[in-house]
């Protein structure tokens, strides 16, 4: 049974009110006006997982924060917060937390929207005084037509809640809600958040021209990057930089597979300005990892003294402070407007059929299966021998994996789903053997640039040096473990079942 | 979910108060908290204004493996449930004796509840029975009031001596004293002595107070109708001493207790 209603047209909480007092035992709880607020991570991970969690603010009181299942009234408070939560790990209780903490993974809970709403309580009790069941109406002032009844059924005694909603279904006054009344309530007061993914999928056609297919593609990835945009220069969340920098990459990728479905100077200055972009988004994004594993590490070298570990928090927080100030000016100015303005209208010019290259006009099909073949193919050069001694060659392949990996995702709807999601799994298989290093990698540069920064005024702390001699070791051990992995996980991935498999794909054949 | 049972053998000493007082705390605190009422009298059910059921079978009752689900019932107050005493259950030791393993037959029907609560409380008949054994069996700890006279401390005793004898872990007792009058010689010796002899008890006690009394008239915890009075602030300080001793958050930092 529903438990969630709308008025129907012409009814307001006035005459709900009045049905309600109708019933035996019915008692009215007061009035109260409150800013009810949604929270949520800005990819609303908690909506996808089917949860809702809102807060009703009435100063001066604490706000009253309900974590509860969209659709339902089974809710859960959560106790004990004096302000709205910023992340997962600000709940004080542990089921809750960890609940919360593993469907955010980590990102901050951001209010997504907010408006007044009106609620009217009322309880009722049988006639020991024990409440059976309560009520809520809801109305709010900016859309005055919009009122919702809410039944919040007490266990034991539910059939006193379904009577009452029985009679005001007869009597045509309310109707079920069929979205959750938080989403209700948003999309009344204008405020619904915008459905975002971060890897879009895009529909395309077998025989549709190269060029038009890809443009519509790079639109969308360079949407979810302006989608991203205001969050990266409020810095609520790192993720924002997180998801910005996979769309760009992404693009940055197909505009290489598919280089010769587009003008070459026209993609040559395209080309020069999206590295460009990579750059001045990279250093942010290097420190937000960094920052998130340097406790890891300080961990891992106890002998590192506290001072230095401390002056090296310092360091990596305002090194990161600066990147990140430098990265906003860059969003804001005229000069990254522009250009991403005359991307856009480029992308509209190739969407028409304008600025194609040699193979703009044959079928993306084709375009996408020769440009799979040539990545596999590199791959396969790859040389496991080499690799032991040099990690610039392990990190190449990883570079080339992820190029095809990006190819099969962003063309996904070309392919059968289910030969798609084969190939995709014995990649995913090669990716995860040679695991990530690479962060190891760049951080011990990125630690040894910071410490050398600081010798110029002092020579290099001691500790920072233990931390780096000790970073370095791991890193070798880590990488030699890997290469191990990477040579059982690279023969299979030569062997000709998944060879055959990849052969089908690029053939079209299925 | 942890399970608490108030328990002792002997009647009319505050099970049922330190049971409903504490369990509402409980939930103050923001733990997800059920009563189960086992004793047939209904007391439990009483203050929260829930009457007794009268239905099942006893059999019929202990073999449902996910029956108590059913049986929960939604108190005045949220995140407190109460399971309420059943009229019908007043001869469960014989239906229990019927079971291959009677003694840890009401451990598995309470389990069923294991992910919707965090705590359960268990209040029970003052008997020692096949319900008790299933009791101890299935509690992690066991609340244990105890008057302070004589007969009362030699209770407690005793009930020592049977976990020493059945294997009940004697951590697992949490005696704390109950309707105190602090103006009487004997309840202050009773209490000094008890203290030295059983470290274990808790370091807070009930005294006997009016509005305690009162909580059959408001039908409700004490703490929902005189907050502030001494019965309700030593129920509060006992629920703190019982937090600390057993490691639970007391939720104390929440702004609107005490
Ligand atoms: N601290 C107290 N001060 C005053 N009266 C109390 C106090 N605790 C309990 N009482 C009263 O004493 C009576 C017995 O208390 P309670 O029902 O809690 O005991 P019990 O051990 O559960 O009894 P039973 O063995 O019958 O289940 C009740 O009427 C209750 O109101
Ligand atoms: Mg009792």
């Amino acid at each position: 049974m529903s438990c969630q209603f709308q008025a129907s047209p012409g009814v307001d909480a006035e005459m709900l009110g009045t049905l309600l007092l109708a019933q035996t035992g019915m008692q009215p709880q007061g009035t109260r006006r409150i800013e009810r607020c949604y929270l949520d991570t800005f990819d609303h991970r908690l909506a996808q997982a089917g949860w809702a969690l809102d807060a009703d603010l009435q100063s001066p009181y604490p706000p009253v924060v309900h974590l509860r299942r969209l659709g339902t009234e089974q809710q859960d408070q959560l106790h004990g917060l004096t302000s709205l939560p910023a992340r997962a790990t600000d709940v004080p209780r542990p089921r809750l937390r960890n609940q919360l903490t593993k469907i955010t993974a980590g990102r901050a809970l951001l209010p997504v929207s907010a408006g007044e709403i009106t609620v009217r309580a009322f309880d009722c009790m049988d006639e020991r005084g024990k409440l059976t069941a309560r009520f809520l109406i809801e109305t709010s002032s900016e859309s005055p037509a919009s009122t919702v009844l809410r039944v919040q059924a007490i266990t034991g005694f539910e059939p006193v809640g379904q009577r009452v909603i029985r009679a005001a279904r007869r009597a045509g006054l309310i109707k079920p809600l069929r979205e959750d009344c938080g989403l209700f309530w948003l999309k009344k007061l204008g405020r619904a958040p915008a459905r975002y993914r971060p890897k879009p999928i895009i529909p395309l056609r077998a025989e549709q021209g190269s060029s038009r297919a890809l443009a519509k593609l790079l639109r969308a990835y360079t949407q979810v990057m302006q989608t991203n945009e205001a969050g990266i220069v409020a810095d609520l969340d790192s993720e924002f930089l997180h998801d910005y920098r996979v769309a760009l990459r992404s693009i940055r990728s197909w505009l290489g597979a598919l280089k010769s479905t587009i003008a070459p100077d026209l993609r040559a200055r395209f080309r020069a300005e999206l590295s460009a972009l990579n750059r001045a988004t990279g250093e942010l994004r290097d420190m937000d990892v960094l920052g998130g594993c340097l406790e890891i590490y300080l961990a891992a070298c106890p002998e590192v003294p506290p001072a230095a570990a401390a002056a090296l928090r310092h360091r990596v927080q305002s090194t990161r402070e600066a990147a990140r100030a430098a990265l906003k000016t860059h969003l804001l100015s005229a000069e990254y407007q522009s250009a991403m303005q005359s991307w856009g209208e480029f992308l509209d010019a190739l969407g028409r059929g304008k600025h194609a290259g040699r193979r703009g006009r044959s079928p993306v099909l084709n375009t996408v299966c020769r440009a799979l073949r040539k990545r596999r193919l590199a791959i396969l050069r790859f040389d496991p021998v080499v690799a032991r001694h040099d990690p610039e060659t392990l990190h190449e392949l990883r570079k080339d994996c992820k190029k095809l990996r990006y190819l099969l995702e962003g063309f996904q709807r070309l392919y059968a789903p289910e030969a798609l999601q084969r190939a995709v799994r014995e990649l995913k298989t090669l990716q995860s053997a040679m695991g990530d290093t690479w962060d190891l990698h760049v951080h011990h540069e990125l630690l040894q640039r910071l410490v050398q920064g600081d010798s110029a005024e002092s020579p290099p702390d001691p500790g920072a040096l233990q931390l780096l001699t000790t970073l370095g070791e791991r890193l070798g051990s880590l990488e030699r473990k890997q290469v191990a992995l990477v040579d059982a996980a690279f023969a299979r991935f030569r062997a000709p079942r998944v060879q055959r498999l990849y052969a089908r794909l690029e053939e079209n054949r299925t | 979910m942890k399970v608490f049972a108030t328990y002792n053998v002997k009647g009319g000493v505050g099970k049922t108060a330190a049971t409903v007082n504490l369990a509402y705390l409980a939930s103050r605190a923001g733990y997800r908290c059920v009563i189960w009422d086992l004793d047939p009298q209904g007391a439990a059910g009483f203050y929260f204004r829930i009457e007794p059921t009268a239905t099942t079978d006893p059999q019929a009752f202990l073999e449902k493996k996910r029956g108590l689900k059913a049986a929960v019932h939604g108190t005045n107050y949220a995140g407190l449930d109460l399971i309420p005493a059943d009229l019908g259950h007043r001869n469960l030791d014989i239906a229990l004796s019927e079971f291959r393993k009677p003694t840890t037959r009401l451990g598995k029907l309470l389990s069923a509840l294991e992910d919707d609560y965090d705590l359960a409380f268990v209040d029970c008949a003052p008997h020692l029975s096949l319900v008790s054994e299933n009791i101890f069996e299935m509690a992690d700890w066991l609340l244990v009031p105890v008057i302070p006279t004589p007969l009362s401390v030699r209770a407690y005793a005793q009930l020592g001596e049977f976990s020493t004898a059945h294997g009940l872990a004697r951590e697992k007792l949490l005696p704390f004293f109950s309707m105190v009058d602090r103006r009487r010689q004997l309840h202050c010796e009773l209490i000094t002595q008890f203290a030295a002899d059983h470290p274990e008890v808790l370091r807070s006690f009930i005294p006997y107070t009016s509005q305690v009394e009162k909580m059959g008239e408001q039908r409700a915890p004490v703490q929902t109708f005189a907050a502030g009075s001494p019965g309700a602030r030593a129920f509060y300080a006992l629920w703190q001493a019982l937090c600390e001793r057993i490691g639970l958050d007391d939720g104390s930092h929440l702004a609107d207790e005490t």
